[in-house]
């Protein structure tokens, strides 16, 4: 009788999960650090500001410009960004390689391709959203903190926090936006931390040691980097950019390389297979433009 | 229908199958017309693979003691009591030869052996007033054993 | 030796007892090199559409890694894998949809309840039955609100055996998966491939120590020793090439016959008894009797005791102690 109609009819209406929808359930969490994280940060920062500049009444007014922990949002902020980029990433494939769930992703009839975009997309979705939630906190601490500083029994001495915790709050929130849009050159930055991490991540089986390796190596890129421009083109610094966007489309593509690679991901030979495709890939690429140079110059 | 094997003993298990369904047809267990367990009910029920049971179920149709309607499934022939299949035979056959070979060890004498199987007929068959008696290997009905 | 499956709902469909006609997997010549450690040494394995494939071996020999070849998640050093007429490792998906694999302890998302884990495997696969998840899920007692990170052991290894049998796939991988079942679960395990099986014309590959247990549902069997296959047959070919045999003469004095290899041997006051690997399996019908003078009785062995008896020969042969 169940032959008339098709096998699944009767619960058709059973939907499937995809990829992405396991890829964002699984990274929920990252959500809860960065407010967290932004709320660590903010205070140590208060803190340090406090002890180093002699109290929480020295100076603490984006409004007036002065110099504080606070009122560089850019500071704060940027550090901010580059961990939630470095925690993101190290949370694409760290994890299921630690708990080995990606051996049971691989059992299943998906490519190992396909599986790479979806987690790469998720995870830049999943920093989008962090980045803007954190920033968000941020701005809300900031305003709290300024509108707080009624609280403190010195209030009356000092006129200038008077005179921050007089302003309005569109007032200080439009300072704090400015100051944070402006100041931003380093988004891209932040980005080019991502992709250290989308290759260390392939690697290394536990997020925690990921996330570390991809800060320091990211701080050893960035220093030598910083270092060479301003050795070899000390006038155009800028020029910065351009390495950083390279190196960053390398990590991207040597990550995808390891993942998608056969057996690879599952043994020990995805750390030699890295030096064999950069010999082998960026060979050719350099070999190809050199040869190029010389057809079109010499 | 009650069927226990044993893979390890050395006989096959679907000669197993074969020899117990046999027995249950020929002692009244099983009766004319009875269904037999699916294929797959008595695979799963023995946990053995299932091409086993198909093999048993083909030896047992081709013996005549049932047959499988299109269908419906597996029954038991309408078998003529007083014709002795192939498969009981050779099953009274092969314990007459573990019998046979453990008497060579212990020296009977042809005389000897037969002696004692007459003794332990008699025995048998006087205790016997009603009914079928199963002893496992052999089926005895009130009128002897056939 | 052909047969056909009837059974109640009347699908016969021809099944090969032990024909050489359709080869499901094909490896020729395996090689699996770990750095300096070779798992695999030259293994060749053929199994026939429609079996119940036995696979055994030491703890160690390399029957996972095997499965993981035929899986497509290792590729060989040297060698040819074939499955399902497809290369494991260039038509990954297409074998990995058309196979269902259930290893020891499969890490799956402890996160998501078993109606999420569910409804996200679905969707991966082309051939998903809903009506078979249900009736399986529901024969199993899973329940569908549960996460899947507090399931019992049993019902892990069942929620394993839904994933991979509602797709209805062709081929079955089993990797050790009932060690560490109780029986009970085992059993129920068990009756569910089996129940898989009844006349789909799937095969079923399973490694495992319950070798009793296998003795039972295989009809093939592949012994895997030192990188190779030692031996590869029907199981009841096996059974009647394999014995043991008391021997008429003095202990220590094993006599030659039908030109086969001795396993091994063992005297009890004045009988012997040796294990002996025929080079022509015996007929059908005459396993218990044996007319070879010299030899008083040929006695069939268990798998467990042909398993062990090959074993302990190969030990031997290696100059290795020999733990029986």
């Amino acid at each position: 009788m169940d032959m008339l109609l098709p096998d699944n009819w009767a619960l058709s209406s059973k939907h499937s999960r995809g990829l992405l929808w396991k890829e964002f359930s699984e990274n929920k969490s990252m959500l809860w650090w960065s407010i967290a994280l932004t709320f660590v940060l903010f205070f140590v920062a208060v803190a340090y500001a406090a002890i180093s500049n002699g109290g929480l009444d020295a100076g603490t007014s984006p409004v007036t410009g002065q110099n504080s922990a606070i009122s560089a949002p850019d500071g704060l902020l940027v550090v901010i960004w580059a961990i939630l980029a470095a925690l993101n990433s190290a949370g694409m494939v760290s994890p299921e390689l630690g708990s080995k769930t990606l051996q049971f992703l691989s059992s299943l009839p998906l490519s190992r391709n396909r599986i790479w975009w979806s987690k790469m997309a998720s995870s830049l979705c999943m920093l989008g959203i962090c980045l803007a939630v954190s920033t968000i906190t941020y701005i809300v601490l900031v305003v709290w903190f300024c509108r707080m500083g009624k609280m403190l029994p010195t209030y009356h001495n000092y006129p200038d926090i008077r005179q921050i915790t007089s302003a309005s709050l569109a007032y200080l929130v439009h300072t704090e936006w400015s100051n944070i849009t402006n100041n931003s050159p380093s988004f891209p930055y932040v980005l080019s931390i991502f992709a250290v991490g989308s290759l260390i991540t392939v690697l290394v089986d536990r997020t925690i040691t990921a996330l570390l390796l991809t800060v320091v190596v990211s701080v050893i890129i960035g220093s030598l980097l910083v270092s060479l421009t301003a050795l070899l083109v000390p006038q155009h610094q800028h020029l910065i950019s351009v390495p950083v966007a390279l190196l960053s489309l390398l990590f991207l593509y040597l990550s995808h390389q390891v993942f998608v690679g056969g057996e690879t991901l599952f043994t020990s030979k995805r750390y030699s297979i890295i030096l064999w495709i950069v010999f082998r890939d960026v060979g050719i690429v350099i070999l190809a433009l050199v040869a190029a140079y010389f057809i079109l110059v010499g | 229908m009650f069927i226990h094997i044993d893979p390890q003993n050395g006989t096959p298990i679907w000669q197993q199958i074969v020899q117990q369904v046999t027995r249950q047809v020929m002692s009244g267990s099983l009766n004319v017309g009875d269904r037999l367990l699916t294929v797959r009910e008595l695979a799963s029920e023995l946990r053995i693979n299932p091409n086993t049971v198909a093999r048993a179920y083909m030896d047992l149709e081709r013996d005549g003691i049932v047959e499988t309607r299109r269908g419906a499934g597996t029954f038991v022939c309408d078998v003529a009591r007083d014709k002795t299949p192939l498969e009981l035979r050779r099953i009274i056959e092969q314990q007459f030869d573990s019998i046979i070979v453990e008497a060579l060890h212990f020296n009977l004498t042809k005389s000897q052996l037969l002696a004692i199987f007459k003794e332990r007929l008699d025995a048998m068959t006087s205790q016997n007033t009603k009914g079928d008696i199963d002893l496992g290997d052999f089926a005895i009905t009130q009128e002897g054993i056939r | 030796m052909d047969g056909a499956i009837i059974d109640g709902s009347s699908n016969i469909s021809d099944t090969a007892f032990g024909s050489h006609g359709d080869m499901v997997i094909s490896g020729k010549g395996i090689v699996k090199r770990f750095g300096r450690t070779i798992a695999l040494n030259g293994l060749n394995i053929n199994v026939p559409r429609g079996s119940v494939y036995a696979l055994l071996g030491r703890n160690g020999v390399g029957k996972s890694t095997l499965i993981q070849l035929l899986m497509g998640m290792l590729e060989p050093t040297e060698g040819t894998v074939s499955v399902l007429g497809l290369d494991p490792i260039r038509d990954d998906v297409a074998v990995k949809q058309l196979l269902g694999y259930i290893p020891e302890r499969m890490p799956m998302y402890e996160w998501m309840t078993v109606d999420e884990l569910l409804s996200f495997v679905s969707g991966v696969y082309k051939n998903w039955s809903f009506i078979d998840e249900e009736r399986l899920s529901q024969k199993f007692h899973l329940k569908r609100d549960q996460k899947v990170g507090a399931l019992s052991r049993g019902s892990r290894a069942l929620l394993s055996l839904v994933i991979a049998m509602a797709h209805q796939p062709e081929l079955v991988l089993l990797d050790e998966c009932t060690s560490g079942m109780d029986a009970i679960a085992r059993r129920e395990f068990e009756r569910s491939v089996i129940d898989a099986l009844s006349g789909s014309g799937r095969t079923v590959l399973f490694a495992g120590h319950q070798i009793d247990e296998m003795e039972r549902i295989s009809d093939w069997v592949g012994i895997i020793s030192s990188g190779r296959m030692l031996l590869e047959m029907p199981l009841d070919q096996l059974k009647r090439t394999i014995v043991s045999v008391k021997l008429d003469t003095k202990p220590g004095l094993p006599a030659p016959f039908l030109g086969g290899k001795v396993l091994t041997t063992r005297t009890y006051g004045k009988d012997t008894y040796a294990s002996v690997w025929l080079s022509e399996p015996l007929e059908e019908g005459q396993e218990t009797v044996c007319k070879i003078p010299g030899i008083l009785e040929v006695i069939p062995l268990s798998l467990e005791e042909i398993f062990v008896a090959t074993m302990t020969w190969e030990d031997n042969k290696d100059g290795h102690a020999a733990s029986g």
